[in-house]
C-alpha cells in the first residue's frame, strides 16, 4: 500500500483511463438500446428455492446401533416435524396477511375485473427508486401502474427487468402521471421527492365534489385506479386552474403488499 | 494472486455496496442516508490511494448499474472513481488547511450524490446525510482506522 504523501498526479492517470473506458461503455450501451446493461437483469431471476435437508442416510445406520440409531433417528423426525410445523406457521401467517390484504383490496369497485399480480418491496437504490418484485416473468410492462392494499395507485414501472421492476414513486423527482376526475377533467401529477404537485390541464366541467383523482384508459393505464383524495387536500379552483400540493401519504416497508393489476 | 486479491476485493466492495442501498430501505429515513460504500471508497481513496482500487471501484459500478438502477452501463463505474480521485485530490491540495479531511470528505460526498442533485429537498438530505457520515468515518477511524 503506498501513503497519500508525494504522491504524483500521473497516479490519476489510470483512474482518468477507466473513467474514460466507462464512458465508453455508456455510448456502446447507448447506442445498442441498453441491451448491455439488461442483458443480465433480463436473465437472472430472484427467486430461491430452499430445499429440506434430507435426513435418510443417518436412518440407515440403524443396522449398527439399532435402539440409538432409533432414538436418533426419532429425535431427527421429531426435529423434522417441529421444523415442518414452524414452515407451516409461518406459511400459515402470510397466507392469513395475504386474505387480509386481498379482502381489503376486494372492496375496490371494479377490482374484478382485473388480474392482480402480487408483488413486494425488494430495495431501494441510490436514485431514491424503489425495485420491487416481478417483471418479464410475468409478463409486466414499462408503465404498468402499481397499487396498494386499498387500490391506490402508488407508482408505474419504468424499467422491467426479468423477475423485478423498477418502481416510479411520488418519492422520486421523476414521477409525472396524467390523471382524471369524475366529470373528465384532466390533471399532471408531478413530485419534488418529498410533495406531490398536482396541475389542471384542461378543465372543462370543473366541480367541487370530484372527491378523487383516478388514472384512465384513455391514457394507456390498466384502468381507473384512485391517486389521491381531493378531500384530504388544499384543492382550490383558482383562475381557473388548479395547482395544489400534497404531501406524500404512507411509508413503504418490506411488509406494504403491492399489486399490479392486469385487465383480464 | 493479484487476480484473486482483485476479485475478493471486488466481491466485499459489491457487498457493501448492496449492503448500503438495503440498510437505507431498511432505515425508511427520509432525511439522511447513510453510506457504508461511501465511507469505504473515501477511506480507500484518503489512506490508500492506489491503482489495485480501481477495478473493484468499477466492477462495483458495472453491478450497480446492471441489478439496481436502470442507468446506462457505465455511470455509476465513472461516479465511483470520480469520487475516488476528487476526494484523494482535495485532500492533498488543502493539507494547509484545518479540517482537510472534513472538506475533502464534503467534496467527495458531493459528489457521491450528484445524481440526486435535482432533488428538491437536496440541500437538507444532503447536509445531514453528510454529517452523520462524516461522524461515522470520525468514530471509526478515531477507534479502530489506526490500527487497520
Amino acid at each position: 500500500m503506498q501513503s497519500t504523501e508525494g504522491l504524483p498526479k500521473r497516479n490519476y492517470i489510470l483512474y482518468i483511463l477507466f473513467i474514460l473506458l466507462s464512458s465508453l461503455l455508456i455510448l456502446i450501451d447507448y447506442f445498442s438500446n441498453k441491451e448491455l446493461s439488461s442483458y443480465f437483469p433480463s436473465s437472472v431471476t430472484l427467486e430461491f428455492e430452499i430445499e429440506n435437508v434430507d435426513f435418510t442416510i443417518l436412518q440407515r445406520l440403524d443396522t449398527l446401533f439399532v435402539q440409538r440409531a432409533q432414538l436418533v433417528s426419532e429425535n431427527i423426525r421429531l426435529k423434522q416435524e417441529v421444523q415442518d410445523l414452524r414452515n407451516l406457521e409461518i406459511v400459515n401467517k402470510e397466507l392469513q396477511l395475504q386474505i387480509e390484504s386481498y379482502e381489503l383490496i376486494s372492496t375496490v369497485n371494479n377490482i374484478q375485473n382485473f388480474e392482480l399480480l402480487t408483488s413486494g418491496f425488494i430495495t431501494k437504490n441510490l436514485n431514491l427508486e424503489y425495485l420491487i418484485y416481478g417483471g418479464l416473468n410475468q409478463q409486466l410492462t414499462i408503465g404498468d401502474l402499481v397499487i396498494d392494499e386499498k387500490g391506490f395507485v402508488v407508482g408505474y414501472l419504468r424499467e422491467v427487468f426479468y423477475s423485478y421492476s423498477i418502481l416510479e414513486s411520488p418519492y422520486s423527482s421523476n414521477f409525472n402521471l396524467e390523471v382524471m376526475d369524475k366529470y373528465n377533467n384532466t390533471y399532471l401529477i408531478t413530485s419534488n421527492g418529498s410533495e406531490m404537485i398536482i396541475s389542471s390541464v384542461s378543465l372543462d366541467n370543473y366541480k367541487d365534489d370530484i372527491d378523487f383523482l383516478y388514472t384512465d384508459i384513455s391514457f394507456n393505464h390498466s384502468g381507473k385506479f384512485p391517486v389521491v383524495d381531493t378531500r384530504l387536500i388544499n384543492f382550490e379552483f383558482k383562475n381557473n386552474q388548479i395547482n395544489s400540493v400534497s404531501e406524500i401519504l404512507g411509508k413503504f416497508t418490506f411488509n406494504t403488499k403491492l399489486f399490479i393489476p392486469k385487465f383480464k | 494472486m493479484t487476480f484473486f486479491r482483485n476479485i475478493f476485493r471486488s466481491l466485499f466492495f459489491v457487498v457493501i455496496l448492496f449492503f448500503e442501498t438495503l440498510i437505507n430501505f431498511l432505515t425508511g429515513l427520509d432525511w439522511v442516508v447513510i453510506c457504508p460504500f461511501f465511507l469505504l471508497v473515501y477511506f480507500v481513496s484518503i489512506k490508500r490511494f492506489d491503482n489495485q482500487n480501481i477495478i473493484p471501484l468499477v466492477i462495483s459500478g458495472l453491478s450497480y448499474d446492471i441489478f439496481l438502477s436502470e442507468n446506462y452501463l457505465g455511470v455509476y463505474s465513472i461516479l465511483f472513481l470520480s469520487v475516488a480521485i476528487i476526494s484523494n485530490y482535495v485532500q492533498k491540495r488543502v493539507q494547509s488547511v484545518n479540517y482537510q479531511e472534513f472538506v475533502s470528505f464534503t467534496f467527495g460526498f458531493l459528489i457521491y450524490n450528484t445524481i440526486n442533485l435535482f432533488n428538491a429537498n437536496f440541500i437538507s438530505l444532503f447536509i445531514s446525510s453528510l454529517l452523520i457520515n462524516y461522524l461515522i468515518y470520525f468514530l471509526y477511524h478515531r477507534t479502530l482506522g489506526n490500527r487497520v
